[in-house]
């Protein structure tokens, strides 16, 4: 027999046209433009830190930079890998045990596991 | 400096108990799922199976199930002491022969797949007070714990159902289990023992496996390091995920999904976790898919643009699906989301990706598996109860594709009780152990078997492999064998002193007489004294028809086509009477007494027979006086005998009476007598109890005359009762279909490499295995293991595995393949039917310089450290 999966049917492209009256030129996905917003914020914030004030310059810069930025992120969120699995992901790999010189690894000791026995041999 | 100690990273799971394990906030029930044969069945045997575990998923509704498929080695030593306990007799080599077995088995490295199913149970976790089997719930308990118990004997009937079979598992598996999946990648845990036993400690030892995993940022493969033995292993592990299917054909097209990695040469580890959906959720979650498109269409429509195709598509589906649930079968309807993921582990980290290569190149554009990042928490979901690494890789499926998977699909042939004969050679590598009495005393059915296939095939091998270990075994063996090439066994060195080879051309006269080899039924083998008498009268009448059939054959075809003859010569041997002690020169007398109108005749029919009596090997049947030898010999019987006709000439098939020389003539009649002989091994030592082994080879001449197919029918019959396995050797199945006898009592069949249409639809029927669906072309490509790299000599190309479609009897049929590797290489010599001209006698003198071999040196298998099971010493 034939057999199928439903992951087309969810795969659902949910894009932005833009608002009503105006098309946008380009087509983008919400998602894209959520990340954007907080894109936009990191960079001001890190432009607030670094002392760079606000100006038209500044602005195209922020602009030209969210977007390169969030497209380059945009191509790692798919269907099969929603944007929360990215976030959780960078924190994994980066909390993972590493292969250090003095012995640093994560030790699995299957021994903490209680077991209840059988005692006797009786189940 | 000193060496900080590593931090031990906590396990998820709290504790074990039963077949129950839980963490911290949930309780998971194990189940060991029973292997299923897929191979060798009709494409609707294997949809009537898909859709019976696609229902049990279904009963799952609500709950996460967990799917684990690891390996575990074959348990050579547990093998080894069921078959020495079931030999009680014998031979003083066995003990050797069982320890060298053992160790060749090990040296195969042959892995058995175990696949574990947990199902979460409802209600949260009870995480110290687990209700067990070992505790009696009362009235006295919280109520939560009488719902959890109610909840598990639930789950535990939908899991032992059909399509599923699973059985809750001991705790020493759950462990077992545990340690396997902690080490991932490293080889199978050998210091833990293999049968569980009664354990009083209430915590898991210190094991002396400490695994230490780590990886890097980013990294391809997680590295696992292992304390096994006092040795430090370093193993590297990739991990794939599984990506977007497409429609698979299952069966017909695709493996099983989870099996299909069976094809690999190294084994690899899946870990799935499920979760079967209730049909609310379904629904709701359509009916946001349908408003997310009908949103996406609305918002296309304002800007006035054209939707993309795939957003009608994906609407009709999912009207589609909700229709299903709601309104279709509701068992089949339910839906499934999770993630699968595979292990892939090798040395270094380049083998390790090479594999993972080689795995995602294998499920190719059908299946698309995928190595994402964070690797280190996918590999910590092997162990048991531990949290999913992240959401990604979604897999959404309905029931019957999750059933799809089949991850218990795998070589099911043989027992694991008895000798070993070789090994699968199908999807995936398994020992194949088969007791060649189990039939006959343990299942109480027939032991007739049957060994089929062309010239080449590798008959006589796999004859001389089950005859060898079953007379080790001290199992009587009688083997007829017409070329002889079996009869070399008995020149070895520990078979010699209990074997004999009997070339009957050269045997006594009158050994063959018609009324010598059938033996006189005993008192003591029948049940009443009306039996007896009755048997008695049978084997007379039998007696008489093999004489008449032998006589026929041995006259000239103008004398035997005419009527008279069969008149004048029914009518002298029903004269002569059918005791044993009468002979066929008694039938030349009473010819040549005959009175009547026929009387000259009859003359003729003597005179005819009487010039064929004297040629020599007319001396077997014509005994030159009366035999006196009804005695048994003082010399104790032998446990193997060799009949050998060396020098007999068969004649071709379809080949005219009148065509065929006098050589000819006389060797079918010889072969039926000789057949006949064999059967004095199994009623004459008079002892139904003991182990008997008969094989008889050729028979297709046999079943070509009436006495040739009553002493087959006679095999058939008495093999249960008389506690015989029987070997049919022929090179055409359609022999055996003369009589619904034989065919029905038929209880284990190998096919050998078969050629021709009609031969492979015959070899197919006796299988019982479906027509017409591919199956003729593998039988036609059995033996073919030619290999085009390598040395391309006569050493190699004799080595080519001798390949077999064996049905067991028990219901397991998968190609197999002969091995007789791990035998003495001057048993493999004897078991060598191949021409060599290497070994022929040397004609000219020893001027003349032979070719060096080469000599192979032969690997080195560390085997110190293994224990083998040492059988205790013979008398």
């Amino acid at each position: 027999m034939l057999l199928l999966t439903d992951d087309p049917v969810h795969e659902v492209n949910a894009e932005f046209l833009g608002p009503k009256g105006w098309t946008t030129p380009w087509r983008a996905r919400y998602v894209a433009y959520c990340l954007g917003f907080v894109v936009l914020l990191l960079i001001l914030g890190i432009e607030r830190r670094l002392g760079i004030g606000l100006g038209a310059m500044a602005a195209l810069y922020d602009l030209t930079a969210t977007v390169f930025i969030t497209r380059a992120l945009g191509r790692l969120i798919d269907h099969e890998r929603p944007a929360r699995t990215l976030v959780v992901t960078f924190w994994h790999e980066l909390t993972a045990p590493r292969l250090q010189q003095h012995g640093h690894s994560a030790v699995l000791v299957p021994a903490k596991v209680r077991i209840r026995r059988p005692r006797g041999g009786r189940r | 400096m000193s060496r900080g100690k590593p931090a031990a990273s906590p396990l998820a799971l709290r504790g074990m108990d039963g077949h129950l394990s839980w963490t911290r906030s949930k309780v998971t029930a194990w189940y060991r799922l029973a292997p299923q044969r897929w191979g060798f069945r009709a494409e609707s045997e294997c949809d009537a199976l898909l859709t019976e575990q696609a229902q049990r998923w279904a009963q799952l509704a609500g709950r996460r199930v967990y799917l684990r498929v690891t390996t575990r080695p074959y348990p050579v030593e547990t093998w080894a002491h069921s078959l020495d306990t079931n030999t009680p007799d014998p031979l003083p080599y066995w003990r050797h022969h069982l320890v060298e077995e053992q160790r060749h088995v090990l040296g195969l490295t042959l892995a058995e797949k175990e696949v574990y199913l947990g199902v979460e149970l409802t209600g949260g976790a009870t995480a110290r007070r687990v209700p067990g089997m070992s505790r009696t719930p009362g009235a006295d308990e919280p109520s939560r714990f009488r719902k959890q118990e109610a909840d598990l004997r639930e789950v535990d009937a939908i899991v032992a159902g059909p399509g599923l079979e699973g059985r809750p598992v001991e705790v020493a598996d759950l462990e077992w289990l545990l340690h396997r999946s902690a080490g991932l990648g490293m080889p199978a845990p050998l210091t833990l023992p293999g049968l569980p036993g009664a354990w009083e400690t209430e915590d898991l030892p210190e094991a002396s496996d400490r695994m230490s995993w780590s990886v890097e940022p980013y990294g391809r493969t997680v590295r696992v390091v292992g304390d096994v033995d006092g040795r430090q292993l370093v193993r590297h592990v990739a991990v794939l995920t599984l990506g977007r299917m497409q429609p698979l054909r299952i069966p017909g097209g695709f493996e099983p999904w989870m099996q299909r990695t069976d094809r690999l040469q190294w084994p690899v580890e899946w870990s799935a976790a499920f979760d079967v959906l209730s049909t609310e959720r379904v629904s709701k979650d359509m009916r946001n898919v349908m408003a997310r498109i009908r949103s996406q269409l609305e918002h296309f429509a304002e800007h006035r643009l054209n939707p993309p195709t795939a957003l009608a598509r994906q609407e009709a589906r999912a009207l589609q699906i909700e229709d299903e649930v709601t309104a279709g079968n509701q068992l089949l309807a339910a839906r499934a989301h999770g993630w699968a993921r595979v292990a892939v582990s090798g040395d270094s980290e380049e083998q390790a990706l090479e594999r993972a290569k080689q795995v995602i190149d294998l499920y190719g554009p059908t299946v698309t598996l995928v190595r994402p990042f964070d690797q280190y928490r996918l590999a910590r979901e092997f162990v048991p109860g531990e949290p999913l690494a992240n959401t990604a890789y979604k897999r959404r499926l309905p029931v019957l594709t999750l059933a799809g998977a089949m991850p218990a699909a795998t070589a099911v042939v043989g027992d694991r009780r008895g000798i070993h004969l070789g090994f699968t050679c199908g999807a995936s590598e398994r020992a194949v152990m088969w007791d060649t009495h189990d039939a006959m005393e343990v299942r109480e059915r027939s032991g007739c078997s049957l060994l089929a296939g062309t010239l080449g095939s590798g008959k006589s091998t796999a004859l001389g492999v089950i005859a060898y270990k079953s007379v080790l075994r001290g199992i009587s063996t009688v083997v007829l064998d017409p070329s002889g090439p079996l009869a070399r066994l008995c020149s070895l060195p520990e078979l010699a002193p209990y074997s004999r080879a009997i070339d009957l051309m050269n045997a006594d006269p009158g050994s063959l007489s018609p009324y010598r080899v059938v033996p006189e039924p005993r008192r003591e083998h029948s049940e009443s004294d009306d039996d007896w008498h009755r048997a008695q009268t049978l084997a007379a009448a039998t007696r008489r028809r093999l004489c008449f059939d032998v006589l026929r054959m041995l006259l000239p075809a103008s004398l035997d086509r005419m009527p008279q003859t069969q008149i004048v010569l029914r009518r002298a041997v029903r004269t002569v009477g059918g005791e044993m002690t009468r002979s066929p020169r008694d039938v030349l007398a009473a010819l040549r007494d005959q009175s009547g109108e026929l009387t000259e005749h009859a003359g003729y029919v003597a005179d005819a027979l009487e010039e064929v009596s004297e040629s020599p090997e007319a001396q077997l049947i014509f005994p030159s006086s009366y035999m006196l030898d009804y005695e048994r010999q003082d010399e104790p019987d032998p446990v193997l005998t060799v009949l050998t006709l060396r020098g007999l000439v068969l004649p071709k098939e379809g080949t005219d009476r009148e065509d065929l020389s006098e050589e000819e003539q006389m060797s079918v009649p010889l072969l039926h007598l000789a057949s006949w002989y064999t059967t004095r091994s199994i009623y004459g030592s008079g002892d139904m109890n003991a182990r008997k082994l008969v094989a008889l080879d050729e028979t297709h001449e046999l079943t070509r005359i009436s006495s040739g197919r009553a002493l087959m029918n006679k095999l058939a019959r008495d093999s249960r009762k008389w506690n015989t396995r029987v070997f049919f050797s022929s090179q055409n199945v359609s022999d055996f279909f003369f009589s619904a006898n034989v065919a029905n009592l038929l209880d284990a069949v190998f096919i050998g490499r078969t050629e021709g249409a009609d031969a492979q639809r015959e070899a197919l029927r006796v299988l019982r295995v479906p027509l017409d669906v591919g199956y003729e072309e593998v039988l036609a490509g059995l033996s073919h293991g030619a290999r085009t790299d390598g040395p391309d000599d006569v050493a190699s190309r004799s080595s080519v595995p001798r390949e077999f479609v064996m049905a067991d009897g028990a219901g397991g049929i998968e190609k197999i393949a002969i091995d007789k590797s791990g035998l003495p290489a001057r048993v493999q010599e004897a078991l060598d039917t191949t021409a060599r001209p290497g070994r022929a006698r040397p004609r000219r003198s020893s001027a003349v310089v032979e070719p060096r071999r080469p000599d192979r040196a032969a690997p080195v298998i560390d085997l110190t450290k293994v224990d083998v099971h040492e059988p205790e010493a013979v008398r």
